[in-house]
């Protein structure tokens, strides 16, 4: 190919080491060093004011307490060993039993959250665009509004004087003037209707993405309603079902203010135990040991949740 | 196309029912003339009426939003550059902060508060101005709104082509000018609505508040919690019902502005 | 910016020094040097992934290459930024902002250039004019169709008269019949601002009708740089034949060589190759790479002095303006094109033998 000629040659091949951003050449380094700018801040606030008192919590587990409720900053394995039921007295089944009331009131509230909230899912999944967002915004508007309010308001409908309490009585169920609270019932209705939207959103997002072709070959297939949810609609909205659980399961595991207020001192959960500790008791190591295990069930789930989304841990926020 | 059937349509009509009983029954009640207890006695608006007069309420009022306002303020403006950071930047460790920058959102309430109290008082030994009050409240609920809106901004921003901020470049617009003209009006958003939800959330907050409260730093939802644990609760009703309208008007208004924006993009 | 260069006026465009660029394990360009000519439309042509995008997102400054040297208008340009470089690009995605009406998106480059409010308006009004989008000035991108916000990327491009204009596969999301209609008004929009237009597509097609030089890439590497007729005619490279046009392949042996006669041995028969002088020192090598686009080969008649081969007709497809053969010559088969000008007398048909002849001049050879 003839080109116009004269040209002179390029000056000297040399390796270039910048990069561009957004059309900006930038030595090395200095992409890095803007990122520091930019995201330092926010993260150092976060590693300042949320790491490094966790990490406070941990080294405090392993003090003990001064006989005036001080901290003794000796190493001691005791507060974990009292937590599994190591009591002075031999076995105390205080602590344990609420570690394992806590891990059971998280399932069982993730557990009914789901069998509620699969229904629902699919109903706003049916619906048209429109009323789409608007139901969805109906579901969140709850989860925004004051938690301990709507807590209070449970006791409320749960009183003696309370409308379900008059139906509850009328129909013969309870004698009269008997209230619902404190007790298991009432953490338990609390815990769903707080925690519902949390688990409704991501089936929601799962059932939405939903291929029906799979659903409609196995019903042609001959395979029975019941077969054909559980083995063609389950598997493709588990990852909805797993991120809902564990988005319900973690807080209402670590909740403090329903048990506080609907379920009386004997249905302690980790959260009164440690605000117990923190408080009343004056016990801040042993408390720190009960918030530690508050977190590795936290860590756990976030592991699971994690590997549910394969990693893109978006949160779907309302 | 999902068929829609009578009976999820009942399941969620009672799950609807069973979502707004309790927010439905404070505001039913904060019209209720008895002073004790959930009998029925009557419409009142006197409960409003008197929390003009209600001074501990008003300093709680006071306090709740000064604690919202600064501490919105501040997030806002930490977490909106951490998003653009993330969204647009590449760095050591990024998958790491990720990770760190969601341990706020998911963890317990009550372990973040105590854990809180503990850094306050050990940072109380060394340097003074940690006295529990409202600084130390700032500082904590900057904390966790920080995620709140880095999330709903990068979820923003990534609805974004990045090749927008690559045209601005190619049309003669430098770093400042594209971020000026092309990314901060895109990002605004996703600002507002993250801002409107992390001032909900410090307006909601009581496990940490409570925790990191001192002496005349009162806010609304600790009242509330001592005059439930008290059972001295006619007036606080009406209080409870004034913080689930504006809390629930806020979500609207949220909801209201993505799906505006959304159509524009 | 630079010091003006002696030769910013030169007549050269775009000069690109063996530009190399890896992403990761993939190699986006291998060793790229292309010049583009002042006031030409250039075309980079190849199949996706093979390094034309790369090639024009560092010429546009989004994109560095790992080595290499560029130059646009003669000035080294490397080390400028992007929004300092006189080249202006057509996104493939459009890339308009979403925030601003079609006049603010349009006005967008001369505001960052800071001209005056009339001056500003007056260009706009007449790129608006140029490009048929007057009606379109107040509305939003979300509310225009894909051919109209392909409009409005073009004009807010040519506004700012950039001395070279960069096009990302600018028809690529449009309709067959839309993206016909657009080719030749760009082709027409081109000759008259007398602009450098770099256009990348991997549409032969869209190449061949708009573009005055094309380079054909493959892997990160030039194949053929040339006119579309050189590249059709003379494909240098297996590739370049079989990527542009239909062609018949073959392989053959060297026999003997007489100035630019070339004779060979081959599943055809011994042939007769007429070379242009470039190719000839390939044809020393013992295996040739021999092609022949199948609306060179006639089926009956022919001249003087052409290779002629006996076989059978095996498929007629019928087109309309042309008719497709399939001839069998025993070891191989041969695609022939045959436009229906309706002059011959007697029809062909299946099973029918047929003189297939191919002129010396009409066979290329390819390197690999």
């Amino acid at each position: 190919m003839a080109e116009p000629t004269g040209q002179t040659a390029f000056k000297r091949r040399r390796r270039i080491r910048r990069t561009v951003h957004f059309g900006e050449p930038l030595p090395p380094g200095a992409h890095t060093f803007r990122a520091a700018w930019l995201c330092g801040p926010a993260l150092v606030w976060v590693t300042m004011f949320m790491l490094v008192p966790l990490l406070f919590v941990v080294a405090l587990s392993f003090a003990q307490r001064g006989d005036a409720g001080e901290i003794v900053w000796r190493f001691t394995w005791e507060n974990y060993e009292r937590l599994f039921g190591h009591g002075s007295l031999g076995f105390d089944p205080v602590q344990p039993l609420i570690l394992a009331r806590s891990l059971g009131v998280g399932f069982a509230t993730a557990g009914l959250c789901l069998l509620i909230g699969l229904p629902v899912a699919f109903f706003i999944a049916s619906l048209p665009r429109r009323w789409k967002s608007v139901a969805l915004t109906l579901v969140v508007i709850p989860f925004w509004t004051n938690l301990l309010i709507r807590t209070y308001a449970w006791q409320l409908l749960l009183s003696p004087e309370g409308w379900l309490a008059d139906i509850l009585t009328t129909a013969g169920m309870i004698p009269a003037g008997t209230a619902l609270y404190p007790g298991w019932p009432a953490v338990m209705v609390a815990m769903v209707c707080d925690y519902l939207p949390f688990m409704i959103l991501p089936l929601y997002a799962s059932v939405e993405k939903l291929d029906w072709l799979l659903a409609e070959a196995a019903a042609d297939l001959g395979a029975s309603p019941g077969r054909m949810f559980w083995h063609a609609v389950v598997p493709q909205i588990r990852p909805g079902m797993i991120a809902g659980g564990v988005l319900v399961f973690l807080p209402a595991t670590g909740q403090f203010v329903i048990p506080d207020l609907l379920g009386g001192a004997k249905l302690a959960l980790l959260g009164n135990a440690v605000q117990q500790q923190f408080g009343s008791s004056r016990d801040w190591p042993f408390g720190s040991a009960i918030a530690v295990v508050a977190l590795l069930v936290m860590v756990a789930g976030l592991w699971l949740h994690t590997r549910v989304t394969n990693g893109r841990r978006e949160v779907s926020l309302p | 196309m999902i068929r829609r059937s009578p009976a999820t349509a009942l399941i969620a009509l009672l799950v609807l029912v069973f979502l707004y009983a309790p927010l439905v029954v404070v505001i039913i009640y904060s019209f209720n003339t008895a002073r004790y207890g959930a009998e029925w006695h009557g419409f009142t608006v006197d409960w409003y009426l008197r929390l003009i007069h209600n001074d501990p309420a008003i300093a709680a009022t006071i306090n709740t939003i000064e604690l919202a306002c600064t501490s919105t303020f501040f997030s806002v403006l930490l977490g909106s550059i951490l998003a653009y950071g993330m969204s647009r930047y590449e760095f050591p460790f990024k998958r790491l902060f990720h990770h760190v920058l969601h341990v706020p959102v998911f963890i317990p309430d009550i372990v973040m508060a105590v854990a809180l109290l503990l850094f306050f008082a050990v940072l109380r030994k060394w340097l003074a101005g940690f006295e529990l009050g409202m600084t130390t409240m700032t500082l904590a609920h900057i904390t966790f709104q920080i995620p709140f809106i880095a999330i709903v901004v990068r979820a923003r921003m990534a609805d974004c082509d990045p090749q927008l901020e690559e045209a601005a470049a190619d049309l003669g617009a430098g770093p400042w000018l594209t971020f000026r003209h092309i990314t901060f009006p895109l990002m605004v958003p996703g600002i507002v609505a993250g801002g409107l939800l992390a001032f909900t959330l410090s307006l909601d907050d009581f496990v940490v508040s409570f925790f990191t409260s001192g002496p005349g730093s009162t806010t609304l939802p600790i009242l509330i919690y001592s005059s439930v644990k008290r059972g001295l609760t006619p007036d606080i009703n009406a209080i409870a019902s004034l913080i689930v309208i504006v809390s629930a008007l806020t979500v609207v208004t949220v909801a209201w502005l993505r799906g505006r924006t959304e159509v524009k993009t | 910016m630079q010091p003006a260069d002696p030769k910013s006026n030169s007549a050269l465009a775009v000069e690109c020094q063996h530009l190399t660029r890896r992403f990761g394990k993939i190699e986006a360009l291998a060793g790229v040097s292309l010049n583009v000519r002042r006031g030409e439309f250039f075309s980079l042509l190849g199949p996706s992934g093979c390094g034309k995008t790369t090639l024009l997102r560092i010429i546009a400054g989004l994109d560095l290459p790992d080595s290499g040297g560029l130059r646009i208008g003669g000035i080294e340009s490397l080390r400028l930024p992007a929004w300092k470089r006189p080249v202006n690009t057509v996104f493939q995605s459009y890339a308009l902002f979403p925030h601003l009406s079609v006049s603010e998106n349009i006005a967008f480059g001369l505001r960052m250039k800071r001209l005056s409010a009339i001056e500003i308006t007056r260009r706009t009004t007449s790129v608006m004019e140029l490009t048929q989008i007057m009606p379109l000035a107040a509305r939003h991108p979300n509310e225009l169709s894909g051919g109209q916000k392909q409009r409005v990327a073009l004009a807010r491009a040519i506004v700012n008269e950039p001395q070279v204009l960069l096009l990302d596969e600018p028809l690529g999301a449009l309709d067959l019949k839309l993206r016909k209609e657009l080719q030749l008004e760009l082709h027409h929009l081109q000759q008259r601002l007398e602009m450098t237009f770099v256009h990348v597509t991997h549409d032969q097609d869209e190449a061949m009708t708009m573009s005055d030089r094309v380079a054909v890439m493959n892997a990160g590497r030039v194949e053929q740089l040339g006119t579309p007729e050189e590249i059709y005619e003379r494909p240098k490279t297996r590739f370049v034949a079989e990527f542009i046009g239909e062609c018949n392949l073959f392989e053959g042996k060297f026999i003997s060589r007489d100035g630019s006669r070339l004779e060979a041995d081959s599943p055809l028969g011994r042939l007769r190759i007429d070379l242009p002088s470039t190719a000839i020192e390939l044809a020393e090598q013992g295996k040739l790479l021999l092609g022949i686009r199948p609306e060179r080969i006639s089926l009956v008649g022919g001249h003087a002095g052409d290779n002629r081969v006996l076989g059978r007709i095996e498929e007629i497809t019928f087109n309309g303006a042309e008719s497709r053969y399939r001839i069998n010559l025993g070891k191989v088969g041969l695609r022939v094109t045959e436009l229906n000008t309706g002059r011959r007398d007697v029809g062909l048909f299946v099973g029918d033998s047929v003189e297939v002849a191919l002129a010396p001049g009409n066979i290329f050879l390819l390197e690999g």
